[in-house]
């Protein structure tokens, strides 16, 4: 499941893993479970960000080669 | 003078007055070399030197009053080439022809430039410096005729900042000479060629230079074809000091090959300046939306972790139960023991009460009973008759007469014979 999403859809996902942990009402297996997810997509996510951060980087590194 | 056999004769020193006085009505500019030079000396009254034609070698002799030679703004020596104004005169003593000069110009340039003045009034007369009639540079410009030498560091400049900057720009180069006598001639066969091929601004421009380097940009006819052509004219020439007649009559006039340059590009920098400016103001708002998500995965990230820790206490937490269970287990076990031999000891107590009290009684139903024993009531007299049977006689009638019996007394038993019963 965790594959299959984009980065925003990831994001809302971890909210909601995190809000799921807080709410206190879940038995270890599920929290174990939900943990995994949430440390799963938080990597995901962030490796996400550095990509983008880096191919922004790139592109806008060029200078004025519009024109040419 | 007098009149000696009808001839009109007149002496030396008349001829020679008269000479001066025709010589006097003459005056010139003069370009030469100084030679002969003295300098100023306080033992002559003039400064004296030959003004010398530097082609024909030949000399004309020149007196300068002291107060002209120490004003003037540049030093007047051996071989300076000068323009001169002055009037002819004669020392008439020695009938010696001379030149009375009253100004002097560094070479050329004061001629140079009063010519450039005449032509400067002459042309804008004519109103080709008239700044309501130029033509506008089109937005954008891209397909430019650029007039110049191709070996000129002009064209390198002017290179440097259009077409190495940019790629749209379109350069067809007129290649001409900038300097000297055919130089003119060829800027004006370019311009008018040029100006036929629809491009959207001529660009004419040369390096910095001394007047006469510059002369063909001073002249005349490139003027009228600056000013008859149809395209917009930018001319950049020599350094900023420098204005020619080319830039006054041109529709838009640079100080330089690389303003020129600049003014060309101008349009295209601005819109770079604005797309890097966009590319600034699109690099901050990604940076804050990757910063804003950054900070909030970091959050999420926290909160996890959080959870992880709770996690890695839990054996902690289940051992430090365990010992607390053992613990209360141990204390719960050690008050029912307690409990239990308290229970204990009053048990025994209670079973010690019991036991003698039964025992008390006990002892007094047996002292009852000991009374009550048919022993002790043989031993006060009484006595229990047995039949042979082994029953007790309670009945005479139902003892036979004649039966044996058996009487059992309080210390032995007699064996005796019913003689006869009563009832």
């Amino acid at each position: 499941m965790t594959k299959d999403l984009n980065f925003t859809k990831a994001l809302s996902r971890l909210e909601e893993i995190v809000q799921k942990l807080e709410s206190l009402d879940l038995d270890l297996e599920e929290s174990v479970a939900f943990l995994a997810e949430g440390l799963t997509l938080h990597k995901k996510c962030q490796d996400q960000l550095k990509h983008a951060q880096s191919k922004i980087d790139k592109l806008l590194s060029v200078k004025g080669g519009d024109l040419k | 003078m007098k009149n000696i056999a009808g001839k009109t004769v007149y002496t030396v020193s008349e001829v020679n007055a008269l000479a001066r006085q025709t010589l006097e009505n003459l005056s010139f500019w003069v370009e030469g070399e100084i030679s002969s030079f003295k300098g100023l000396n306080n033992h002559y009254r003039y400064v004296y030197f030959d003004l010398k034609d530097p082609q024909t070698g030949y000399k004309l002799p020149c007196i300068l009053e002291p107060d002209i030679y120490k004003s003037l703004d540049f030093e007047l020596s051996q071989g300076s080439k000068v323009l001169a104004l002055g009037s002819l005169t004669l020392w008439e003593k020695e009938a010696k022809f001379q030149m009375y000069l009253v100004k002097i110009e560094a070479f050329g340039e004061g001629f140079l430039l009063a010519e450039l003045e005449r032509l400067k009034r002459k042309l804008s007369k004519k109103g080709y410096f008239d700044s309501s009639i130029r033509r506008k540079l089109p937005s954008y410009p891209t397909n430019i005729a650029v007039i110049t030498s191709t070996v000129s560091d002009a064209w390198q400049d002017f290179k440097k900042h259009t077409i190495d900057m940019f790629g749209v720009f379109k350069v067809a180069l007129f290649d001409v000479v900038v300097q000297g006598e055919k130089s003119a001639s060829q800027i004006v066969k370019a311009i008018k060629a040029a100006d036929k091929m629809n491009f959207d601004a001529i660009v004419l421009i040369r390096g910095g230079g001394s007047i006469e380097d510059l002369a063909s940009f001073n002249d005349e006819q490139l003027a009228d074809a600056i000013f008859a052509a149809k395209t917009c004219i930018v001319v950049g020439v020599g350094h900023e000091k420098d204005v020619t007649i080319a830039q006054l009559v041109a529709d838009v006039a640079a100080s330089t090959p690389t303003d020129a340059a600049k003014i060309i590009s101008a349009d295209f920098i601005r819109l770079e300046e604005k797309l890097s400016e966009t590319l600034i103001k699109i690099r901050w708002l990604i940076n804050n939306k990757i910063n804003s998500y950054s900070q909030q995965l970091d959050l999420f990230f926290q909160k996890l972790s959080y959870f992880i820790k709770t996690y890695q206490e839990i054996p902690k937490l289940l051992n430090h139960l365990q010992k607390s269970l053992i613990h209360q287990q141990r204390i719960t076990m050690s008050k029912h023991f307690q409990k239990l031999s308290i229970f204990k000891t009053q048990f025994n107590n209670f079973w010690n009460l019991i036991y003698q009290q039964n025992l008390n009684n006990l002892k007094s139903l047996k002292d009852k009973f000991t009374l009550l024993s048919p022993t002790n009531i043989l031993k006060r007299g009484y006595s229990i008759a047995f039949s042979q049977e082994g029953q007790i006689i309670k009945d005479s009638s139902g003892v036979d007469i004649g039966s044996n019996l058996k009487v059992k007394l309080a210390k032995g038993q007699l064996l005796s014979k019913v003689l006869a019963k009563e009832l």
